[in-house]
């Protein structure tokens, strides 16, 4: 029994400290602002400071690129985008367009996704979030995603939106032959402690 | 079969591998004419590129364009016989459209071009522009956007390209082995003398 557990343990262990996140290439129009990057399991999250929208900066755009590697348990199947942020007396727009890639061998697209919505506020602050899932057309262990975001404030009015994070969570294939695999070993190695 | 030859064996095997494993280089690199700087463009696959180029749309009525340069050189023994664009953008209401230009000593020029309506529209990728062949091409590529009503969106802010190179003809792999054939013979001469 005890054995069974820290098998266990490994496999968790596995799982949740393998995905990485690298050469991040993250790039904006609007001075100042920058991002800092957080990654969490299968998620990995730019947090965006100075990212604002208003009458004097009526467009704001995020080019966003980077690495991801899944591991040999698990392959990524979908990304879901969420992107939130605030807006006071306006509209903001965004239009974009998130590519994904497996680059294995000589890259090929798995995923093309539409960003297109809008975020409102009234007369203070409101808080919005925007959500978007593309599934992959094959399980991918490594790959580049590539995400474009124009944010504009100029088709519609002239109020002030902050963007403020922008989340993306890989959807993980469970790999049933390595779990196979462990299953029939933990099973001899009890069967040999029985002996 | 000597002890010194079976060291010399996984050498050889090594090599050949770094032969096959398809890497081209780039050199020469420009943004809108002015040469780039480290972390952009990062590399697409082992064999392509990505540029960050974020300031590169147009909302409403216009035009504007963006040129990007580089040398794309093969690994030694190998050409290059094909490659692929894939912008990441959107349009709505405008056409985007990419120029590429491969240049040693003739210029091959292969066009992209998408045209949306009034719908906001991902820019699909093209695949596969054959190339004659050579080890090494100038590339001039320019990236175009005209918008034509007060609510276009036209982007191309992210911008990939990647290269396929020949793997070695029977030719070359039969002069290899002939090669690997006549040293072995060297080497039984030598041991047996």
């Amino acid at each position: 029994m005890k054995l069974a557990v820290l098998s266990l343990a490994i496999v968790t262990c596995a799982i949740s400290s393998a995905q990485t996140f690298t050469n991040v290439s993250f790039s904006t129009t609007i001075p100042g602002a920058s991002a800092a990057f957080v990654s969490s399991g299968n998620s990995f999250t730019a947090n965006l400071t100075g990212f604002q929208i208003s009458a004097s900066q009526l467009t704001g755009d995020i080019a966003w690129i980077y690495d991801f590697n899944s591991n040999p348990v698990s392959a990524f199947n979908s990304v879901t985008i969420e992107i939130g942020g605030s807006t006071i007396n306006g509209v903001v727009d965004f239009f974009g367009n998130e590519k994904v890639f497996d680059t294995s061998g000589t890259p090929f697209q798995v995923a093309d996704g539409l960003v297109n919505g809008s975020g409102a506020g009234g007369g203070t602050f409101d808080d919005w979030v925007y959500t978007g899932t593309y599934t992959f057309s094959q399980p991918v262990t490594k790959g580049q995603v590539h995400k474009d975001i124009l944010f504009a404030d100029g088709f519609f009015g002239t109020g002030i939106s902050e963007v403020r994070y922008i989340k993306q969570t890989f959807g993980a294939v469970p790999e049933p032959a390595t779990m196979a695999a462990l299953g029939l070993g933990v099973a001899a190695l009890l069967r040999r402690r029985r002996r | 079969m000597s002890v010194r030859l079976i060291k010399f064996l996984p050498v050889l095997g090594l090599s050949l591998l770094g032969a096959i494993a398809p890497a081209a280089s780039f050199t020469n690199i420009f943004i809108d004419g002015v040469l780039a700087g480290p972390g952009n463009p990062t590399l697409f696959g082992s064999s392509g590129l990505t540029f960050s180029l974020p300031s590169h749309f147009l909302l409403g009525v216009g035009t504007k364009s963006l040129t990007l340069d580089y040398r794309v050189t093969a690994d030694p023994g190998k050409s290059l016989t094909a490659f692929s664009m894939f912008p990441t953008g959107v349009a709505r209401n405008g056409t985007v459209s990419i120029v590429n230009s491969h240049t040693n000593g003739s210029t091959q020029n292969d066009t992209y071009a998408f045209t949306a309506g009034n719908s906001l529209t991902t820019l699909p990728n093209s695949l596969n522009n054959g190339l004659n062949g050579m080890t090494q091409y100038d590339v001039h590529a320019v990236i175009n956007l005209v918008g034509a009503a007060t609510n276009s969106v036209n982007k191309v802010t992210i911008y990939s390209v990647s290269y396929t190179e020949s793997v070695p003809e029977p030719a070359s792999l039969a002069a290899i082995s002939l090669g690997l054939g006549a040293l072995v013979a060297r080497r039984r001469r030598n041991i047996k003398s």
